[in-house]
């Protein structure tokens, strides 16, 4: 069993960046006139970075555990926020990759785990790539995943190939495990 | 996707700061300013009244102050001699040239040009998205062959000649009226059913204008995209294990290929607007391109520094929306490019 926590320091530029979201319209609305349009615009966006700020405190205290069993997630909010899934419940995953940068350098990678439906774990997981050995969750869901024929899809199977994982070709699964989904094609990159 | 979300939020609202202080620097580069160009010409005819009015003026309005001040205040996040009144506070300034404030100088012409792009950028998507496709399911079929060649007409042809021909031919067959975006007894009117419905007819030469080079564009671009992923393996397995032309079609491919065609409305913005810059000004459309010309040309600051600003927000906004539209549609690492981590 292993636990991983989200790293204080790479959370530092998250309070950052809600701080800044905060505090710059609440002194724009506190200190200067605002029209009614920018005001509102102002609040959407202290209330968005609100949101982020509580969230970041959040992961802050978030421990993610991955054993042989599946995947979990606890934190503060106790059933509220706790996730749970099973490897034998996993329907699929997902790794997203997003940039702001025009190059798509500098960019985080955020790992999904969706459960089945009816079953009696309890999902969805978002795993950021910040989290500490983030490369090493993505590998063991990709075995289980792999043990279990799930389909990735084109957008995944890329990404996980950044990493070394895999060769960017959906459709490598293990030779003895059909596609779930006969009627849906086996994608390479 | 929130994450992604609230950072290039943060990564717009520095981009829009940036972009006015460039527009305030460059509308501020020209030697001197409206009022002392027209204080010359006083000292020459030696009105002394209008001259001190003048003075009046330049410290009315803070011209005599260091451009950073004047910045700020023109922004509306430092006092000026009004208290706050900047943009922020909806106070886009005053014309010089006009003698008015730039609310009601501008009056509809801000709203109109967002309506004419946006309308433009419609159309695009509307006419160029299933022409695109069915070209490329169709590939040399005479369909294909047609609308490639109209393509090719639209992407050729230059803007302000193809406004000349079809508003002879709009006048001459359907009796439209040339020129504007409204019938002359709606100008300067509130707005009305039927003040709406003459825009909308006078808009439609003005959009197929504006948006015949891009929807052409994107047809070929479309086109090409849908090709690269038709001719893949895994449409070829697709189809052995017999999934329907249709499905396979909406499944994966179209999916694929609607990237680039996401990903251009940032590109698209900037170049539609600065096209209907020209076409407003052949076709006399009371948008705000021909105006923004004339108020650069004049070095009025503040008339010329709001039209430059609403430009940009419109740009900055259209990328950030085909940004956030890429992120949901296709979140892939890019060649070249790694993750951080």
């Amino acid at each position: 069993m292993s636990e991983y926590r989200y790293p204080v320091k790479e959370l530092v530029s998250d309070y950052i960046r809600a701080g800044s979201g905060v505090f710059v319209p609440l002194g724009l609305i506190l200190f200067t006139d605002l029209l009614p349009l920018v005001t509102y615009i102002m609040v959407a966006l202290i209330l968005l970075f609100g949101i982020y700020g509580l969230r970041t405190m959040l992961r802050q205290a978030t421990v993610i555990t991955i054993d042989d069993i599946g995947a979990r997630q606890e934190g503060p909010l106790g059933a509220i926020y706790d996730r749970r899934i099973r490897w034998s419940d996993m329907r699929d995953f997902r790794l997203r990759y997003y940039s702001t940068r025009r190059d798509g350098k500098g960019g985080w990678m955020q790992l999904l785990l969706r459960c089945r439906d009816g079953s009696d774990s309890r999902g969805p997981i978002r795993i950021d790539s910040i989290l500490s050995d983030f490369e090493e969750i993505v590998h063991q869901v990709h075995d289980s995943a792999l043990e279990r024929g799930l389909s990735i899809d084109p957008t995944s199977a890329t990404n996980l190939a950044s990493l070394g994982i895999g060769d960017g070709d959906p459709a490598a699964r293990p030779p003895d495990h059909p596609p779930d989904h006969p009627a849906d094609p086996v994608l390479p990159s | 996707m929130f994450t992604y979300f609230t950072h290039r939020v943060l990564v717009m609202i520095p981009t829009l700061l940036v972009i006015s202080v460039i527009t305030f620097i460059i509308i501020q580069l020209p030697p001197g300013d409206y009022l002392s160009n027209q204080m010359a010409e006083l000292i020459a005819s030696g009105d002394r009244a209008a001259i001190e009015k003048l003075a009046f003026l330049r410290q009315e309005f803070g011209l005599d102050k260091p451009m950073l001040e004047q910045y700020a205040v023109w922004l509306g996040i430092w006092p000026g001699n009004n208290g706050f009144s900047g943009i922020l506070q909806g106070n886009l300034g005053w014309s010089f040239e006009y003698n008015l404030p730039v609310g009601e100088v501008v009056g509809d012409r801000l709203f109109l040009s967002l309506v004419l792009n946006f309308t433009t950028m419609l159309f695009v998507y509307v006419v160029s998205f299933p022409i695109g496709v069915y070209t490329a399911v169709r590939q040399y079929s005479f369909g294909d062959h047609a609308m490639t060649f109209i393509g090719y007409i639209g992407l050729a042809t230059p803007n302000f000649l193809l406004a000349l021909i079809l508003l002879f031919l709009a006048k001459k067959h359907f009796g439209v009226s040339i020129g504007g975006l409204m019938d002359e007894e709606y100008i300067d009117t509130d707005m009305s059913w039927g003040k709406f419905l003459s825009i909308c007819e006078h808009m439609v030469v003005p959009v197929i204008v504006i948006g015949t080079s891009g929807t052409a564009g994107m047809i070929r671009r479309l086109r090409a995209n849908l090709l690269d992923e038709l001719q893949k393996q895994y449409v070829t397995t697709a189809r052995a294990k017999g999934l329907k032309n249709y499905r396979l079609l909406l499944k994966y491919p179209l999916r694929m290929a609607l990237n680039p065609f996401v990903a251009d409305i940032g590109n698209l913005l900037p170049q539609m607007i600065s096209g209907s810059a020209i076409v407003a000004v052949v076709m006399s459309l009371p948008t705000s391109g021909p105006m923004l010309v004339s108020a650069l040309q004049s070095q009025d600051q503040y008339l010329a520094g709001s039209f430059l600003l609403f430009l940009a927000a419109l740009t900055v906004v259209g990328m950030f929306v085909s940004d956030l539209a890429l992120a949901a549609l296709d979140p892939r690492i890019r060649l070249g490019s790694e993750a951080s981590k």
